[in-house]
C-alpha cells in the first residue's frame, strides 16, 4: 500500500463513543436507575421442584413497616393460550405469565411466587420471611428421559404434545416433536465402517455475564409504564410487558441503559 | 432500624452520611450517596466491580460495611479523573480497548489504580495476579492488561 493511501476508517483505531462514560463511571447501567421514591423488590421461590401451592398469606409481610406491596399471580391478569414470536423463540404467554409468578402449582425449585415491594432491599428480604405459602407437594420429575415417560408426573397438566402439526390427544410432559430429516440415514449407517452410538449428559449452562438481571419501572396514573432495564431486546420486552399486563402497546415504554454484557441471554430481560 | 453518622473523605471531599449498620458500603456509595460508578455484579466478593480503595487498600465495597469507613479515606472511580483530564489508566483503557460492555471497567480501573499506587512500575505477570480479583466476560484481559502496562509508562513519562 502506498503511503499517500489515507483511509477514513481502515487502519484507525477509533475510541468507542461510549467509552468516555464507562472509564469515568458516568455511564448509566439498570441498576443505575435513581429516582425519588424507588422502592426496591425482593422474589420469594419455591423450596420444592413441583408443588401445588394450596394457600399464600401475605398479611404478615403487608404488615411489616416499609412494606409498600406484596404481588401473587393473583394479581396478573389471567390470559389465554396465545403464542408469541420473541425473535428467537416462540412462546406461549399464558405459560411465560405462570413463570413470573407461579399460578397454581411450582413447576421447578426457584420458580417465583411471590414478590415485594419495600422501602429498602433489607426490608423488602425480611418481608419474605414473612410470607406463607401452603404448599402440597408433588411428586417431581428430574430427568428429561424420565419425564418422557408415560407415567411421569405431568408437569403442566394441560400441556398435549404437538408433533409434526398435530396435537395430541392425552397430556403429555413433551412439548413438542419435531424432525430435520436429510437422505436416508438408516442406509447411511449401513455403509458406515463404524457407527458410534453414545448418549451425552451436559449441564444446563446461561451466559455468564456480569450484571445482574434488574429493571426499573414507574406506573403513572393516566396509565402508562416505563421500564428501564438491562435488555438487549427493548421491543421484546415492550410487546410482553403489554400481553401479560393486558395494557395497550402505545402505554408501555421501555428504556435499555447501558448494558453490562448480555451475549444473547439478556434478549428478554 | 435506627441509622448510624457516619463521616469519611470521599474523593478528597469529607462526606457525611447516614447508613443502617447493616448497609455494605458499595449500597452506600450507590444508594445513599449516588456514586454509582462502582457496580455490583455478584455481591458477595467474586468479581470486583465494587472496588475501592480505602485508607489506600485495595477493597471490594461490597464485602464492607458503610459503617466501617467511619474516618476513613474512601478513592472510588468516580474521583481518578480531574476536571480537565482523565487518569492515564483512564485513558489507556480507552486506547487499548479495554472495554466493551463496561461494567467490570471500574473496577478494574479502581483495581489498577491501587497497583500502581504501590507499584508504578510493574511486570505483566504482577499486574496479571493483581487483577486477579476482577472479572471480565467481554474483553478477555490481555488489552486489560496491556492498558495497565502501558499507563504505568504514560505516569514514568508524565504524560
Ligand atoms: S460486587 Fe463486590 S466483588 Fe462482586
Ligand atoms: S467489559 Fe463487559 S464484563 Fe468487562
Amino acid at each position: 500500500m502506498s503511503e499517500s493511501t489515507a483511509y477514513k476508517v481502515i487502519g484507525t483505531r477509533p475510541i468507542r463513543h461510549d467509552g468516555l462514560d464507562k472509564v469515568t463511571g458516568r455511564a448509566i447501567y439498570g441498576a443505575d436507575v435513581q429516582m425519588v421514591g424507588l422502592l426496591y423488590g425482593k422474589i420469594l421461590r419455591s423450596p420444592h421442584a413441583h408443588a401445588r401451592i394450596r394457600k399464600i398469606d401475605t398479611s404478615r409481610a403487608l404488615a411489616l413497616p416499609g412494606v409498600k406491596a406484596v404481588t401473587t399471580h393473583q394479581d396478573l391478569p389471567s390470559l389465554d393460550d396465545k403464542i408469541a414470536d420473541l425473535g428467537e423463540a416462540v412462546v406461549n404467554m399464558r405459560y411465560m405469565s405462570n413463570n413470573i409468578l407461579a399460578e397454581g402449582k411450582v413447576l421447578y425449585k426457584g420458580h417465583a411466587v411471590a414478590a415485594v415491594a419495600a422501602t429498602s432491599p433489607h426490608i423488602a428480604e425480611e418481608a419474605l420471611a414473612l410470607i406463607d405459602v401452603e404448599y402440597e407437594v408433588l411428586p417431581p420429575v428430574m430427568d428429561v428421559l424420565d419425564a418422557m415417560n408415560e407415567r411421569a408426573p405431568l408437569v403442566l397438566e394441560d400441556l398435549k404434545t404437538s408433533s409434526i402439526g398435530q396435537k395430541g390427544d392425552r397430556p403429555s410432559n413433551v412439548a413438542s416433536h419435531f424432525q430435520h430429516k436429510l437422505g436416508d440415514p438408516e442406509k447411511g449407517f449401513a455403509e458406515a465402517d463404524v457407527v458410534i452410538d453414545r448418549e451425552f449428559h451436559t449441564a444446563t449452562v446461561h451466559q455468564g455475564y456480569i450484571e445482574p438481571h434488574n429493571a426499573t419501572a414507574l406506573y403513572s396514573p393516566d396509565g402508562h409504564l416505563t421500564v428501564w432495564c438491562s435488555t438487549q431486546g427493548a421491543f421484546a420486552v415492550r410487546s410482553q410487558l403489554a400481553e401479560i399486563l393486558q395494557m395497550p402497546i402505545a402505554t408501555v415504554k421501555v428504556v435499555p441503559p447501558a448494558l453490562g454484557g448480555g451475549f444473547g441471554g439478556t434478549m428478554t430481560y | 432500624m435506627s441509622r448510624v453518622h457516619v463521616q469519611a473523605r470521599i474523593n478528597g471531599e469529607e462526606t457525611e452520611f447516614l447508613c443502617e449498620p447493616r448497609q455494605s458500603l458499595l449500597e452506600v456509595l450507590r444508594d445513599v450517596l449516588m456514586l454509582t460508578g462502582s457496580k455490583e455484579g455478584c455481591n458477595n466478593g467474586n468479581c470486583g466491580a465494587c472496588n475501592v480503595i480505602l485508607d489506600g487498600r485495595l477493597v471490594n465495597s461490597c464485602l464492607v460495611l458503610g459503617v466501617e469507613a467511619q474516618g476513613k479515606d474512601i478513592q472510588t472511580i468516580e474521583g481518578l479523573a480531574t476536571p480537565d483530564r482523565l487518569h492515564p489508566l483512564q485513558q489507556q483503557f480507552l486506547e487499548h480497548a479495554a472495554l466493551q460492555c463496561g461494567i467490570c471497567t471500574p473496577g478494574f480501573i479502581v483495581a489498577a489504580k491501587a497497583l500502581l499506587d504501590k507499584n508504578p512500575h510493574p511486570t505483566e505477570p504482577q499486574v496479571r495476579h493483581w487483577l486477579a480479583g476482577n472479572l471480565c466476560r467481554c474483553t478477555g484481559y490481555d488489552k486489560i492488561v496491556r492498558a495497565v502496562l502501558s499507563a504505568a509508562d504514560a505516569v514514568r513519562d508524565g504524560r
